[in-house]
């Protein structure tokens, strides 16, 4: 745009405040991440202290705290095993599902409208039943139980990322392909499944993040066989006080992994986190 | 073509799906109507049928209940009233030509993915009445501060800058997608036409917005009601009750006290308010 003199300085100072302005957010966002690390990293006396330190002497003694006087390993196993199983289960139902949607119309999409209210279910009111139901077959302490409550609530999220995705893949193709020949499987594998792949690794790491960051099912479904990352996370408080240091380098442990994968989608994020109504 | 072979197909392929999803969404929806026309207790192992007590109970305004719905909706109003306009700003300002945008964009998205249970935990610290690095920046710069999570006045207004920090990226880069996506034309017909920078916002900018900053909030309203995490990290409810939000209220009916009848009956009626205003809204959105 070009714009006369003393519009062009005007537009230095807004530029000025915005960069400023970027900068003050950036902090904010950073600052309890950043906070969450130190703290992991300070002797107790430098965690309890006014004013807050910020040169200390580190220490790694909170992380072998984790690993060895608490249920973090254990509980990253069970953690670990929930997000495959769950993984497991979800993708291939909701690809089937979504393709079906996709292609088929199948419900002439009430059905479709049905799973995606079941996502906006509050967990805390659908956990009441379920607890009393895994109660009465022994499934309380038990990851089975995590997996199902997990597969439940990711599908119909998966199933529509995946429709969007599959809607984006001209119809022309296949048809090209049933035509030469091809069944509707033998298309599907050979042109859909290669097109689709991406989205489906897409789909598998949203569902690996909400399964991990899963809190309130492994809370009151869990008590010790099967207790999770969040749930260990959840459980540095004694009869003293809360053990901030060891709870923040399991709180680091528990954070940064998603980070990584966050990074990984970064480009679908938007459409991820609005079940792909925002490209 | 073999439209006929193919009829079924389409069901045989979402079978798996509606299995899935029937059948784990139906059967404890019964279950909880079951529960609630009974007094279950599973600690006393207390079990009658009680008709519908348990709803007359509740809509006699159970004034604990009633507190905990009318703080959730505080709660929902603060956050909603502070992301919408932050969120849309810094969309704003990232559609902006800003050095390292890709890496401001990237950062955003850290609070979004972080548990809330493991950083919610570390807000808990830094809110600390004592020793935490809030109280110690408030006091710095404005020579007084609450004592927020330990202060009734303070606690909700604790969670609602937790929950903006870590959701307003949401709303940011939702409407950030959006403003990427407008066409160039009226502005520049509109600086032809010697409009300001507001006016072009107030007049193309907004009206062309308006169906993501709907979707936005919708996805946003959702969540706030259902907000479960950040009071379990942060502040348990308390002081008190000041930060009992539905959510937790109803965990401590159930898990706490074990009422499952009565948690049974307030759950189906959450669950029905949810899902009216998700059916609502998203038929408003599919209008969009």
């Amino acid at each position: 745009m070009l714009q006369a003199g003393s519009r062009k300085t005007k537009n230095v100072v807004v530029d000025v405040l915005c960069h400023f302005a970027v900068i003050v957010i950036m902090v904010i966002t950073v600052f309890p991440l950043f906070w969450m690390f130190m703290t992991s990293i300070k002797m107790e006396h430098d965690i309890l202290t006014l004013p807050p330190t910020l040169l200390f002497e580190p220490t790694l003694k909170h992380y072998y705290f984790v690993f060895e006087r608490s249920k973090f390993i254990p509980g990253l196993i069970n953690s670990l095993t929930v997000v495959c199983a769950t993984i497991a289960v979800t993708i291939p139902i909701s690809m089937l599902a979504a393709y079906s949607f996709a292609r088929f119309n199948v419900g002439g999409g009430h059905l479709q409208f049905y799973i995606l209210t079941v996502r906006m279910f509050p967990p805390i009111a659908a956990i009441i039943p379920f607890f009393v139901i895994f109660r009465n077959v022994g499934l309380l302490d038990n990851v089975l139980s995590l997996v199902i409550l997990n597969a439940l609530f990711n599908s119909p999220f998966t199933i529509w990322l995946l429709y969007g995705f599959f809607r984006e893949i001209p119809l022309d193709l296949e048809e090209a392909a049933m035509i030469e020949g091809a069944t509707r499987f033998g298309a599907f594998r050979e042109i859909v499944l290669p097109l689709i792949a991406p989205a489906l690794a897409v789909a598998a790491i949203f569902t690996c993040l909400f399964t991990w960051n899963e809190f309130l099912f492994a809370f009151i479904l869990t008590r010790s066989e099967a207790i999770t990352v969040t749930r260990v996370v959840a459980g540095f408080w004694t009869e003293r006080g809360i053990l901030w240091g060891p709870l923040s380098a399991a709180a680091s442990l528990c954070v940064v992994p998603m980070f990584i994968f966050a990074m990984l989608v970064q480009r679908y994020i938007v459409r991820g986190l609005t079940f792909g109504a925002v490209k | 073509m073999k439209i006929n072979k193919e009829k079924y197909m389409p069901w045989l392929l979402v079978l798996s799906a509606l299995i899935l999803v029937f059948g784990l969404t139906l059967y404890p929806l019964f279950h909880a109507i079951y529960f609630s026309a009974r007094n279950t207790d599973i600690k006393t192992g207390q079990d009658d049928f009680i008709g519908l007590k348990n709803y007359q109970r509740l809509l006699n305004f159970d004034p604990d209940l009633a507190d905990s719905v009318s703080r959730t909706l505080m709660f929902a109003v603060g956050c909603l009233s502070i992301q919408m306009p932050l969120g849309l700003g810094i969309a704003l300002l990232l559609n902006r030509e800003i050095k390292g945008r890709r890496a401001f964009r990237a950062i955003i998205t850290l609070p979004l993915v972080a548990a809330p249970i493991a950083i919610g935990q570390i807000w808990r610290y830094m809110y600390h009445y004592e020793f935490g690095v809030i109280k110690y920046m408030v006091t710095l710069l404005f020579g007084t501060s609450p004592n927020w999570t330990a202060d009734p006045d303070w606690a909700l207004v604790s969670l609602i800058i937790f929950d903006t920090w870590q959701w307003t990226p949401f709303v940011a880069l939702i409407l950030l997608a959006g403003l990427q996506g407008l066409p160039p034309e009226p502005y520049e017909s509109a600086t032809i036409y010697g409009a300001s920078a507001l006016q072009k916002f107030r007049y193309i900018t907004l009206p062309k917005m308006r169906p993501l900053i709907t979707l936005a909030a919708i996805f946003r309203i959702i969540d706030l009601l259902k907000t479960y995490d950040p009071v379990a990290a942060i502040t348990w409810g308390g002081p008190g009750r000041a930060t009992e939000l539905l959510s937790y209220f109803l965990y401590r009916v159930g898990f706490y006290y074990f009422w499952v009848g009565y948690a049974s009956a307030i759950s189906l009626l959450f669950l029905y308010g949810v899902i009216f205003f998700t059916v609502v809204a998203l038929k408003k959105i599919a209008r969009l």
